[in-house]
C-alpha cells in the first residue's frame, strides 16, 4: 500500500477525532464552561498567569511534549506489523492520549492550575503523592537509561553524526552567550546554528569517529564507552545553568522538530513509497514477546504518555485564556504527538526497505528490532530526504543528528529533574544528605540509570534495550494511569459519565500489569536478578496505583450516593 | 484592532525534551526556579510591563509570546506591520527586531527590544504610538 494513503487516511481520522470526539469530551464529559474564570485571569500577573492566544499556547505546549520517544517506540513496535502499531497509535491518540492530555489540563485549570502531582495528593490522597514521586523516579531513571543507549547505538552505527553533535555543544553555548548577553534576536543566530550544524554533516561523514579501536584496547564495546561518555556529559550538563547550553540548544531543537516533520511528510509525498512491512506479522520468531500486551507498553509516547500530564497541568494551565481553549490545546497537542509517531511508523515501514524480504532482514527478532529501531528510523528518513535531492548517506546522518539532539536534551533535563526528585524523596524520608548534598543527588541521578543502561543482556549484544524500553513504557503508562485516575474522580464528582476516562484507565492498567507479569516470568526464567527486582518494584507500584484508583473512585461514588440520599434524588 | 505583543521566554519550555523540560511540572513545590533565574528575571520585568499596559489600556489586546514560537510570532509581526502600511525592508526590520528577547511590538511596530524596558517610559512611548494609531 502506498504510504501516502496511510498518511492521508490517518490525518483524516485525527481530524474526525478532533471534530467529534473532542467535542463530545468538551460538552459531555468535561463540560467546559466559557464563563469559568480560568487561573490565567483570576491570578493574572503577566509572569506565570497570562491569558494566552490558543495558537500561541499550542506552540508552547506542543514543542514541550515532543521528543524522541514517539520515534523510538513505534520504530520498535512495527516488529509485530505496521497495522497493530498504527492502530494503537491512532486509537490511542484519539481515545486515550486526547482524553488524558485534555483532561489533565481541564482538571488543573479547575484547581487553580495546580500540577498533577499536587492534584494527586488532593483528589486521591496524600499517600498517592508518594506513589507519584516513586513512579516518576523510575520513569526518569528508565528515560535516562534508554536514551543513553539510543544515542550510543546511533553513534556506533552513524559515526558521521559524532562531530556534528559534539560541535553542536560549543555552537549552542556560543549562540547562548550571544543572545543572552546582547539580548538580541534569536531567530538569525539559531537559524545560522542549524545551518552550521547541517554543514558539519559532510565534515562528520569525512571524519567519522569510531570508538572500536579504543574499546578493543580497553576490552569493552564501543556502545559501553558511548554510554559512559553520555552519562559523563549528562552529569556535567545538568550542573550547568540552563542558559549556557540547554536553552540555546533548544532554539536549534525547535527548528529541527519542524524541519524533521516537514522532511518526513514531504519526502513521503514526493517519493510515494509503498509500505513493504507486513500489515500484521502472523509468524513472529519463536521467543518473541507477544504483541498483546507488549505493543501497548512499547508505544507509550505517540499513543498515550503520562509525561504530558506534567506539561498540561501546572504550566499550560496557567496560560489558558478560556476553558473551551483546553480542547484545542490539549487534544491537538496529543494529535501532534500522534503525527510524530505516524511519521516514525511510515519511515520504518515504507522508507526503510525495498521489499518484504529486505524488511524482514532488518526485523528478524525482537532483540534486533529493538536494538536497530532508531537506526531503522534514521535509514527510513534518509530515504525520504533522498527524494529531496540529498544523498542517502547524508540524509542518514541528518536524521541521526535530529534524534541525538532530542535524546541528549531529554537526558540533560531528565537527569536534572531526577536530581530534584531524589532531593524530594530525601526530604520525605528525612535523609538530609540526599536533600542537601547536590553532588550526592546528582551522582545518584546518573549512576542508577547508568547501571541500568549497562545491564548485561541475554545475548551477544550485551544489552537488554528492548526490555528496558518496555519497562520505560510501563512506567510512562502508570504515570498516565495516575493522571487518568485523578481525571476520572474529578469527572465523577461533577456527576458526569466518566466512561470515556475509565476505559483508557482500565485498559492501561490491565495492559501494563499483564506486561509486567509476563516480563517478570521471563526475567526469572533467565535468572536476570536486576531486571526481576526492577520489574517487581514497578509491578508493586502498579498494584498500589490500582488500589488507590479503585479506592478513590469508590469514595467519590459514596459521596455522590450520600448526597443523592440527602436530597432525595434518585 | 490594537495589539501589543511582548516577546519573552517561558521558563521551562524545552523542545525535544520529551516533556522532561518542564522541570516545575512534577509537583508545584518541585523543580528549582534557580535553574531559570535569568529567564525568570526577564519574565518578571516583562510582567511589570504587562500589568502596566493592562492597567493603562484595558482595551488593548496584549499577547505574550516565547521567541521560539516562530510559527506564530513572525506571521503575527508581518500581518500587523502590513496592516500598518509597512512594506518590504520596513517589515523585515520589524521582524528582525521583533523576534528579539523582551521586544515590545505595537501593531507591527517594534518599540523596544533587548534589555527589559522600564515601565513608565515604555508606557509614554506606547501612549504616543496608540494615540497616533487612533489619529491614523
Amino acid at each position: 500500500m502506498p504510504g501516502i494513503i496511510v498518511l492521508v487516511g490517518v490525518l483524516v481520522l485525527y481530524a474526525l477525532g478532533y471534530r467529534f470526539y473532542s467535542r463530545y469530551l468538551a460538552d459531555r464529559v468535561y463540560a467546559l464552561d466559557p464563563d469559568f474564570v480560568v487561573p490565567s485571569r483570576e491570578f493574572e500577573d503577566g509572569v506565570d498567569y497570562v491569558p494566552t492566544n490558543k495558537h500561541v499556547l499550542f506552540g508552547h505546549h506542543f514543542t514541550s511534549i515532543a521528543g524522541a520517544a514517539p520515534i523510538v517506540g513505534p520504530a520498535i513496535a512495527v516488529f509485530w506489523g505496521w497495522g497493530p502499531a498504527l492502530a494503537w497509535v491512532v486509537l490511542g491518540t484519539i481515545f486515550a492520549a486526547g482524553v488524558h492530555d485534555f483532561g489533565a489540563l481541564v482538571v488543573s485549570v479547575r484547581n487553580k492550575a495546580q500540577s498533577i502531582g499536587t492534584l494527586t495528593s488532593e483528589v486521591i490522597n496524600a499517600r498517592a503523592r508518594t506513589l507519584f514521586l516513586l513512579i516518576i523516579f523510575f520513569l526518569l531513571t528508565l528515560v535516562n537509561a534508554v536514551f543513553a543507549v539510543v544515542i550510543a547505538i546511533l553513534f556506533e552505527t552513524n559515526p558521521g553524526a559524532v562531530i556534528p553533535i559534539f560541535l553542536e555543544i560549543p555552537l549552542a553555548i556560543g549562540i547562548g552567550r550571544y543572545i543572552y548577553r546582547t539580548r538580541s534576536g534569536a531567530l538569525v543566530p539559531s537559524l545560522i546554528g542549524v545551518a552550521l550544524l547541517y554543514v558539519m554533516i559532510p565534515v562528520g561523514q569525512a571524519f567519522p569517529i569510531s570508538l572500536d579501536g579504543v574499546a578493543g584496547t580497553l576490552g569493552t564495546t564501543p556502545r559501553v564507552l558511548w554510554v559512559l561518555i553520555m552519562f559523563t556529559y549528562a552529569f556535567i550538563a545538568c550542573r550547568l545553568p540552563v542558559w549556557v547550553l540547554l536553552q540555546p540548544r533548544d532554539y536549534i531543537n525547535s527548528h529541527q522538530l519542524f524541519i524533521a516533520l516537514a522532511v518526513i511528510f514531504l519526502g513521503l509525498s514526493i517519493g510515494l513509497d509503498r509500505i513493504d512491512a507486513p500489515f500484521v506479522r502472523t509468524a513472529v520468531p519463536e521467543g518473541s514477546p507477544s504483541w498483546f500486551p507488549f505493543l501497548f507498553v512499547t508505544i507509550a509516547c505517540g499513543a498515550i504518555s503520562g509525561f504530558h500530564s506534567l506539561v498540561s497541568s501546572g504550566t499550560t494551565a496557567k496560560q489558558l485564556a478560556s476553558e473551551p481553549d483546553a480542547r484545542y490545546v490539549g487534544y491537538m497537542g496529543a494529535i501532534g504527538e500522534g503525527s510524530l509517531a505516524l511519521g516514525a511508523i511510515l519511515a520504518v515501514s515504507a522508507g526503510l526497505s525495498q521489499s518484504l524480504g529486505d524488511w524482514e532482514g532488518l526485523y528478524p527478532d525482537f532483540g534486533t528490532a529493538a536494538d536497530g529501531a532508531v537506526g531503522n528510523f534514521v535509514n527510513g528518513v534518509a530515504q525520504f530526504v533522498n527524494y529531496l535531492g540529498v544523498p542517502l548517506s547524508t540524509g542518514a546522518v541528518f536524521a541521526a543528528v535530529v534524534v541525538v539532539s532530542f535524546a541528549a536534551t531529554t537526558m540533560d533535563t531528565g537527569v536534572r529533574l531526577q536530581r530534584y526528585v531524589i532531593e524530594e524523596i530525601g526530604q520525605a524520608a528525612g535523609v538530609r544528605v540526599l536533600q542537601r548534598n547536590i553532588w550526592v543527588s546528582t551522582s545518584l541521578a546518573v549512576i542508577v540509570p547508568l547501571g541500568m543502561a549497562l545491564i548485561p543482556g541475554g545475548d551477544d549484544r550485551g544489552f537488554t534495550f528492548g526490555r528496558l524500553w518496555t519497562l520505560f513504557g510501563t512506567t510512562n503508562q502508570l504515570t498516565a494511569g495516575l493522571a487518568l485516575a485523578v481525571v476520572a474522580v474529578w469527572v465523577l464528582m461533577r456527576r458526569r459519565n466518566p466512561l470515556a476516562v475509565l476505559v483508557p484507565l482500565i485498559f492501561l492498567l490491565l495492559m501494563t500489569s499483564w506486561a509486567l507479569l509476563l516480563n517478570l516470568k521471563t526475567f526469572i526464567e533467565q535468572g536476570d536478578i536486576l531486571l526481576t527486582v526492577l520489574d517487581l518494584v514497578i509491578f508493586v507500584l502498579a498494584m498500589w496505583l490500582i488500589v488507590e484508583a479503585v479506592g478513590a473512585l469508590r469514595r467519590a461514588r459514596a459521596v455522590l450516593q450520600r448526597e443523592r440520599e440527602g436530597t432525595g434524588v434518585r | 484592532m490594537r495589539r501589543v505583543i511582548l516577546v519573552r521566554e517561558w521558563d521551562g519550555q524545552t523542545s525535544g525534551s520529551g516533556c522532561c523540560g518542564r522541570l516545575g511540572g512534577v509537583c508545584d513545590d518541585l523543580g528549582n526556579a534557580d535553574d531559570y533565574a535569568r529567564s525568570r528575571a526577564d519574565m518578571e520585568a516583562m510582567g511589570a510591563v504587562y500589568r502596566g499596559i493592562r492597567r493603562t489600556y484595558p482595551d488593548v489586546h496584549v499577547e505574550i509570546c516565547d521567541p521560539r514560537n516562530m510559527f506564530w510570532l513572525i506571521p503575527a509581526i508581518v500581518h500587523d506591520a502590513r496592516r500598518r502600511g509597512l512594506r518590504g525592508a520596513e517589515v523585515r526590520a520589524q521582524v528582525r527586531r521583533g523576534v528579539a528577547r523582551n521586544a515590545v511590538i505595537v501593531d507591527g511596530l517594534v518599540l523596544h527590544w533587548g534589555e527589559p524596558p522600564a515601565v513608565a517610559p515604555l508606557l509614554d512611548a506606547l501612549e504616543r504610538e496608540l494615540g497616533a494609531a487612533v489619529s491614523r
